[in-house]
């Protein structure tokens, strides 16, 4: 097959075109509908006739779209021209491309096609979408762009593939401890409650209520719904990380993962500037981490895309890491902040916290007053809290930083990932001899600690500017 | 971090900072007061509340004229070595910061129109995570500047 003659995509691309429009237009012509049959009635001539119109304008302006859409690789270069009304080039040379990602939809699983992006360090988006490929064109075009000696994918037997799986308890766990399962419960829940009241349903809901109250006890039925929510939050983590695999073939690491829409994501080892490891609060009890990559190709936006293995267990990280990124294995030991910190920690917590339980406690006379006394109280322990995860560690030129909002979060990094290095103290600070430092990456992530002692700080800036050996006596000057 | 940077800035910058933050004061007592004034008539407030956003503007007025443009030059001070640029800032918060020459993309000067009236301008170094500024040099230091770090810049140029 040839690449460098304009190429037009998979023919199943003009229902994928056309699908899509459908969607962006769902809402209005939803509305169209409603508007259309409260005001002349149901007519079953005019929808017939209406939605055929429709579906020939959608299906006719895919054939268009994907008639436009043309695509060749001339000289190292990928040229993508696209556009109906307004004519789109992009020109994007194999050097830039930072990555090429394999995603697959429900249709595009049935005919094994995929959705190719490709990904260059600038921006969120991806730079050029081909949106319906045969997968062994797909395999072509990221054969011939991306950077030669890099790409084996398809030599999974070979020594230096390294290949692990999900299996089905850890996948289960992870759905089931995710705060994305939380969330969803909590969006479903104010999700419904304002559909119902949109809909006017509030004096029937209320005396739907009555009767659930006389007849049912309002616990259980609060536990069943939360459960059945909560089921179905796992369910969705289950379909969009399902059989997750993660490979690395050389310098590229790979993930691919979904029940429904499988996506494969790549990203070459040298992009990568940090490992995050994140201890969720239902996660750490168990022992369980997830693990993140900062990588400078993917935006802050592109959030999901920087996971890198969903649970692992405390003991087996080191050996995932050892596996499939060596370069950031290192064990680390970290240490704690001084006591002198952990004062601060909690007047940190403490002071907003009774700054907002002061009027609460004038104000609101009714209730309890002892509860708004709660408040700082609580404030004081979550500093606490946070004093107590936080920790560093430098070894080699490997850094370790470990902080906490209310996930535990650490940074695990080369010295030569940080782009500049910021050290900050208050005259308060000066005085209990503690100061705080901050660092940032390419991936736009900033991290840092506050109260670290200033020797350490030293230390720590000593750590920031080993380049090279001969760069220390820098320091001194 | 222990030794301050020796170099400083321009000492017009003052005069810059002490322009603008009268302006920036005059604005926000302007804008406070009738805000204030208004919901003072809607909501029969005592007499004294109109006066909190003078005063505040005052207050504000009076700080970053007489007292902070000193404060903040005495205090901002840089140097350029061949392997890093050294920042270090702050009237309340003392704060340094160290930047790698590998680890800079590009370098520019800017210039505002006050900054401009008095020859000044500032130089903005980018990184692939953000931009630092040093805020105020003569238009040729600044040019020559911005010159010096783009060349060293160049030469230890190994990763992003």
């Amino acid at each position: 097959m040839m690449l460098s003659k304009p190429r037009r995509l998979h023919l199943l691309g003009i229902l994928l075109r056309a699908i899509k429009l459908l969607k962006d237009f769902l809402l209005p012509l939803v509305l169209l509908f409603v508007t259309q049959i409260l005001k002349r009635g149901y007519s079953l001539s005019w929808l017939m006739f209406t939605g055929t119109v429709i579906i020939l304008v959608l299906l006719a302006w895919g054939l268009i779209s994907w008639f436009r859409f043309t695509f060749r690789v001339e000289n190292e270069v990928l040229v993508v021209e696209q556009g109906v009304l307004i004519h789109k080039r992009s020109v994007i040379p194999r050097e830039r491309i930072q990555a090429i990602d394999l995603n697959q939809g429900v249709l595009h699983r049935l005919f094994n096609i995929v959705s190719v992006q490709v990904e260059t360090a600038g921006g969120d988006k991806p730079e050029a979408v081909l949106y319906a490929l045969s997968m062994s064109d797909a395999q072509l075009l990221r054969r011939r762009l991306l950077v030669s000696g890099v790409e084996e994918d398809r030599n999974y037997a070979g020594d230096a593939v390294a290949l692990k799986r999900l299996s089905l308890k850890e996948l289960f766990l992870f759905g089931a401890t995710s705060g994305g399962a939380l969330g969803l419960v909590l969006y479903l829940f104010s999700g419904a409650w304002t559909l119902l009241d949109d809909i006017g349903l509030e004096l029937d809901l209320q005396r739907y209520l009555m009767w659930v109250w006389d007849y049912v006890n309002p616990v259980y039925l609060a536990a069943f719904i939360i459960l059945v929510l909560w089921l179905l939050a796992v369910l969705g983590m289950i379909l969009k990380y399902g059989d997750f695999t993660l490979t690395r073939s050389g310098d590229r690491i790979q993930m691919v993962y979904g029940l429904l829409q499988r996506r494969q994501v790549s990203i070459p080892v040298g992009r990568i500037r940090a490992v995050r490891l994140v201890e969720g609060v239902l996660r750490q009890p168990l022992g369980y981490f997830t693990v993140h990559l900062e990588s400078a190709g993917y935006g802050p936006r592109s959030h999901e895309k920087t996971l890198f293995w969903p649970l692992v267990r405390k003991n087996e990280l080191v050996f995932l890491l050892n596996k499939f990124l060596p370069e950031f294995a290192a064990e680390i030991p970290l240490q704690p902040l001084p006591p002198a910190a952990g004062r601060r920690y909690m007047l940190r917590g403490f002071i907003p916290a009774a700054l907002l339980a002061l009027p609460i406690f004038i104000w609101l006379p009714w209730g309890e007053p002892a509860l708004a006394l709660l408040l700082p109280v609580l404030g004081g322990l979550w500093g606490f809290w946070k004093y107590k995860s936080a920790g560093w560690g430098v070894r080699g030129n490997m850094l370790a930083v470990r902080s906490r909002s209310v996930v535990r979060t650490t940074f695990v990094l080369p010295n030569r990932s940080a782009q500049s290095f910021s050290a900050e103290c208050t005259p308060w600070q000066h005085r209990a001899g503690l100061m705080s430092f901050k660092m940032d990456l390419a991936s736009q992530a900033i991290f840092g600690l506050d109260d670290v002692s200033s020797i350490d700080v030293q230390t720590l800036t000593n750590w920031f500017r080993r380049r090279k050996q001969s760069d220390i006596r820098l320091i001194e000057d | 971090m222990r030794f301050e940077p020796g170099e400083r800035i321009d000492l017009r910058i003052m005069r810059v900072w002490k322009i603008s933050g009268f302006l920036e004061a005059v604005i926000l007592g302007t804008v406070g007061f009738v805000i204030v004034a208004l919901l003072f008539k809607k909501f029969n407030w005592p007499q004294w509340v109109p006066v909190l956003p003078v005063a505040a503007a005052l207050l504000y007025g009076g700080l970053e004229v007489a007292v902070l443009p000193r404060l903040r030059w005495e205090r901002w001070r840089y140097r350029i070595s061949t392997e890093e640029i050294y920042l270090q800032r702050g009237v309340w918060f003392i704060k340094r910061t160290l930047i790698p020459m590998t680890r800079i993309q590009h370098v520019d000067t800017a210039q505002g129109i006050l900054m401009r009236r008095y020859g000044l301008a500032a130089v903005n170094v980018s990184t692939a995570a953000g931009t630092h500024q040093i805020p105020a040099l003569s238009e040729e230091a600044a040019d020559e500047l911005r010159d010096r770090i783009a060349s060293l810049a160049r030469v230890s140029d190994d990763v992003v």
